[in-house]
């Protein structure tokens, strides 16, 4: 198979977990304590300077021009990525330390046997904590079915682990607020439920391939092991590495594309093609998202930019919730679990979902 | 001794892999790794997440990259 390409993917990579872990004093878990406070502290000191550090760059050092278009790309590109990439180094590594507290297999054993309507909604929320990379989404899927976690609560899960995704949350904060984050956080949380809710609905369990449906597994046998503190705190950091290791180059150019949009791009350009008035841009955009498999670091810059120049929120969000949660790769692996049906039926759910989202969003902002 | 790594390809599933061999020449054991890449054999094995572990039958770890020193331990 081929190697599936997943910049979010969260395994943890904890090959220099334990090696470091040896030593397990409580007075070393003190100093690191220590040192990530002081950490942190340092931290909010230098984040709060970023904005007037790049004004002093663009507009003194490289003395441009105020207003003008190479000025205000330059300040833009200079202020925003030490801004992004600071704030998803620190939320990556508070997520990394809650996610060691959730394991699938955790999760299963909370979600075997719930009722549907609760199950859905619990389903979404652990969907965003457990650590869970689409490598493992047929296993996982498999795992949950055969344990008697109810279809449709299973897919509360696989829809809601991609889509609400704390990259892109991080990004729609930094870019565009907390009221956008917050209302990503919340919209992308109910299509997870309602469209697993709705799907449980329909009684498709005979689209499960058959294999499935007669294994049984058992996993009962999985360790279950205990962390330590400082083990979490070094999975925090490995986190960190992995993913900021990985996403940086998607965060800056993204940042580069938005800062050339920002400065370039006349106000109101993308009024007529991506505003409130072009009723089609929605669906337009929901479709074109399915195919394209991007990560959120590297479009939430662009959308921003989108944004400034009068695309309307909707629109943009939806087609940034398509790209992330709807994926071809992804069907493609789900695909040796659920006949097509079923696949057909999951798209139509969730890209509903995500349309509505779109409009609501367009009709009250 | 059977060891069986489970992953479908992703590169931290081939980096577990990896790591398995380095730890069993370390340690000058020989032992039989098999790659599974099949999800109807992890599922079987009871295995959610990976990539995974399993020794003789018994799953050692799931969900992450284990360290050397780990596995050292596990083939003892």
């Amino acid at each position: 198979m081929k190697e599936i390409q997943n910049i979010n993917c969260p395994c943890p990579d904890t090959k220099n977990l334990s090696e470091q872990a040896t030593t397990k004093k409580s007075a070393y878990l003190f100093i690191r304590i220590a040192l990530i406070t002081a950490g942190v502290g340092l931290w909010f000191i230098i984040y709060r300077q970023l904005n007037s550090f790049a004004g002093f760059l663009t507009y003194g050092v490289f003395s441009m021009q105020q207003g003008s278009h190479l000025g205000e790309a330059v300040h833009f590109f200079l202020y925003d990525t030490p801004k992004v990439l600071m704030l998803l180094s620190l939320v990556i590594f508070g997520v990394g330390v809650i996610r060691t507290f959730f394991t699938p297999e955790r999760t299963r054993k909370i979600l075997a046997g719930k009722r549907e309507s609760v199950g859905n909604v619990l389903s979404a929320f652990l969907g965003i904590v457990t650590p869970f990379c689409s490598c493992s989404a047929v296993p996982l899927f498999i795992g949950f079915v055969t344990a008697g976690v109810p279809l449709g609560v299973t897919l509360s899960f696989l829809i809601a682990a991609p889509m609400v995704n704390e990259i892109a949350l991080v990004l729609l904060y930094g870019l565009l607020g907390w009221k956008i984050a917050g209302l990503y956080l919340i919209t992308g949380l109910s299509v997870a439920i309602v469209a697993g809710w709705v799907i449980g609905r329909l009684g498709m369990e005979e689209q499960i391939e058959d294999w499935v449906r007669e294994m049984r597994t058992n996993a009962d046998d999985v360790p279950d092991n205990t962390l330590t503190w400082e083990e979490r705190l070094q999975a925090g950091k490995t986190a960190v590495v992995d993913i900021v290791g990985k996403v940086w180059i998607y965060v800056i150019a993204g940042i580069a594309v938005g800062a050339g949009i920002h400065g370039y791009v006349p106000e109101g350009f993308m009024a007529s093609i991506m505003g409130k008035s072009a009723w089609w841009s929605v669906p337009a955009g929901v479709v074109i998202g399915i195919p394209m498999y991007s990560n959120a670091a590297g479009i939430v810059p662009v959308i921003h930019a989108l944004l400034g120049k009068g695309a309307a929120l909707g629109t943009v969000l939806a087609f940034m919730m398509s790209v992330i949660a709807l994926s071809l790769p992804e069907m493609v692996i789900l695909r040796k679990v659920l006949k097509p049906r079923m696949i057909a039926v999951f798209v139509t759910v969730v890209g509903t979902g995500i349309l509505m989202v779109g409009y609501l969003f367009n009709l009250i902002i | 001794m059977e060891i069986k790594v489970c992953g479908p390809g992703c590169a931290n599933c081939t980096k577990t892999e990896n790591i398995v061999k380095e730890a069993l020449e370390t340690a000058g054991i020989d032992a039989q790794v098999y790659k599974i890449t099949d999800f109807a054999e992890m599922a079987k094995l009871g295995v959610l997440s990976t990539p995974a572990i399993v020794i003789n039958g018994k799953i050692k770890c799931v969900g992450k990259v284990p360290s050397k020193n780990e596995i050292l331990e596990w083939i003892k």
